[in-house]
């Protein structure tokens, strides 16, 4: 994707008509670009008239449900600096799961990634910080799951993914660690594979985020996988992956 | 929901709406359910209604408004009115996880198969339940609707209302990638100017 598409995708991403991945590129690149962030928020604001368009009166069951959960919801502090993150990120190491100390490390290094991205953003754009949060918040959640496993694999090429899987969640988290950027006129593409060998495009990046990408919905696939494509991604995988990743059964 | 207050006056800009709902969600994070309450009722018809346009299936709809409702009691003292209305945050918090939610579904069922035409690109007609409450809306919103060019106007519904990926749009309206991508930004900057909101 050139500089000029991205800007291009403010629409598609206000829509959330993105793909996983390429929603991670948008998000990291209007971290950068404030007239991005601006337009985006103006965007929202016809979502929002959209979304009163079709109100709909929810049947009364929703209210009581919702005020059950409240009742028994701790709400999240203010965000302060990227520091205030660090209580919250100490809550999943403490459930007293078999699989916790495999897991320990992993919050650890993901935890440590969100953080460190949220420390140099703090300094431009308030949006990113909010979507990293949230997604931070979803892998805390992801790696407190009782069967969240974690595996570290190697990357052609150079550096390592990070592979942390809950088949309860349907969830996966992957972070990379000196990953570089996709050759010119590249992209890297993510997929989720089955044991037959076919592959789910989950999204394109050009050069791997400096944060975890989280993928929602798995639908029993058996592993996680990379692969080099040409610009603007392919229906399925043409080259021989960088990064296979098996997802716990 | 129960008493709702009369509907938002028509044409509010960010942060300044008349009844204050960024107001209330900073009583929110201050942990009072009473102010929740009236934020449930400010909000809950939109957030079920946007899940049931999206996901077309009222359990499920039910269970992501649920999700949506609690984050917003959770996260309440992250929104920052000076990013936009609080409207737009929680309904941007209950687009996305009503979006999440159907490409979890599709990755089982092959939904793009279903035709663009089923899925009713249009604005909805069809739900008289939803009638009364987003009425003044509806009428300004289909009036903005007018102004677009027809591939706009099916870009934007078809992404937004149907949670399709711009790719799929693209495969529905038989229209190029980098097409669709502009006409859904030009759409939705025409919708803002038109509705007046958002500057």
């Amino acid at each position: 994707m050139t500089e000029a598409d991205v800007h291009t995708l403010t629409g598609a991403y206000v829509c959330d008509a993105l793909g996983v991945g390429e929603r991670a590129a948008f998000e990291q690149h209007m971290a950068q670009c404030p007239e991005c962030a601006a337009e985006v928020r103006e965007l929202r604001e016809v979502g929002a008239v959209m979304a009163d368009a079709v109100a709909t009166r929810p049947p009364a069951s929703l209210k009581e449900a919702v005020d059950a959960r409240i009742r028994v919801t701790r709400q999240d502090p203010p965000l302060t600096d990227p520091q205030a993150q660090e209580p919250q990120a100490a809550v999943p190491a403490q459930r007293g799961s078999a699989q916790r100390r495999r897991a320990a490390w992993a919050i650890a290094a993901v935890l440590a990634l969100v953080v460190a991205g949220l420390g140099w953003r703090v300094v431009d754009q308030q949006n990113q910080i909010n979507a990293l949060n949230a997604q931070s918040t979803q892998i805390s959640q992801l790696l407190a799951a009782p069967d969240a496993s974690a595996a570290r694999v190697p990357v052609s090429g150079g550096g390592t993914a990070l592979v942390v899987d809950s088949r309860s969640r349907n969830e996966v988290a992957v972070s990379f660690t000196g990953v570089a950027s996709a050759p010119s006129g590249k992209t890297y593409q993510l997929w989720l594979m089955t044991a037959t060998g076919a592959a789910r495009s989950v999204g394109l990046m050009e050069s791997t985020p400096n944060h975890p990408l989280l993928v929602e919905g798995l639908a029993g696939e058996t592993a996680v996988g990379m692969t080099i494509e040409p610009s603007g991604g392919s229906g399925k995988p043409t080259t021989v992956p960088v990064m296979v990743a098996a997802l716990e059964a | 929901m129960t008493d709702r207050e009369p509907l938002h006056a028509a044409g509010r800009a960010p942060g300044a709406e008349p009844e204050g709902l960024d107001v209330w969600l900073r009583r929110v994070s201050l942990g009072r359910q009473d102010a929740f309450d009236h934020v449930y009722a400010e909000i809950s018809g939109p957030v079920y209604g946007l899940a049931t346009r999206i996901l077309r299936d009222p359990a499920q709809a039910e269970e992501v408004a649920q999700e949506v409702l609690v984050e917003v009691w959770r996260q309440a003292s992250r929104f920052d009115p000076a990013r936009g209305s609080a409207r737009a945050w929680v309904m941007t918090i209950a687009h996305r996880r009503s979006v999440d939610r159907v490409r979890a579904e599709q990755a089982a069922a092959d939904r793009q198969e279903r035709s663009a035409r089923e899925t009713a690109p249009m604005l909805p007609e069809e739900d008289v339940a939803e009638a009364v409450e987003g009425r003044l809306e509806r009428q300004r919103l289909r009036r903005c609707m007018g102004g677009l060019t027809d591939l706009q106007r099916e870009s934007v519904t078809l992404a937004y209302y149907s949670g399709y990926t711009y790719q799929q749009v693209a495969e529905l309206l038989g229209t190029p990638l980098g097409t669709v991508k502009t006409r859904m930004r030009d759409g939705l900057a025409r919708l803002r100017d038109c509705l007046g909101v958002g500057r």
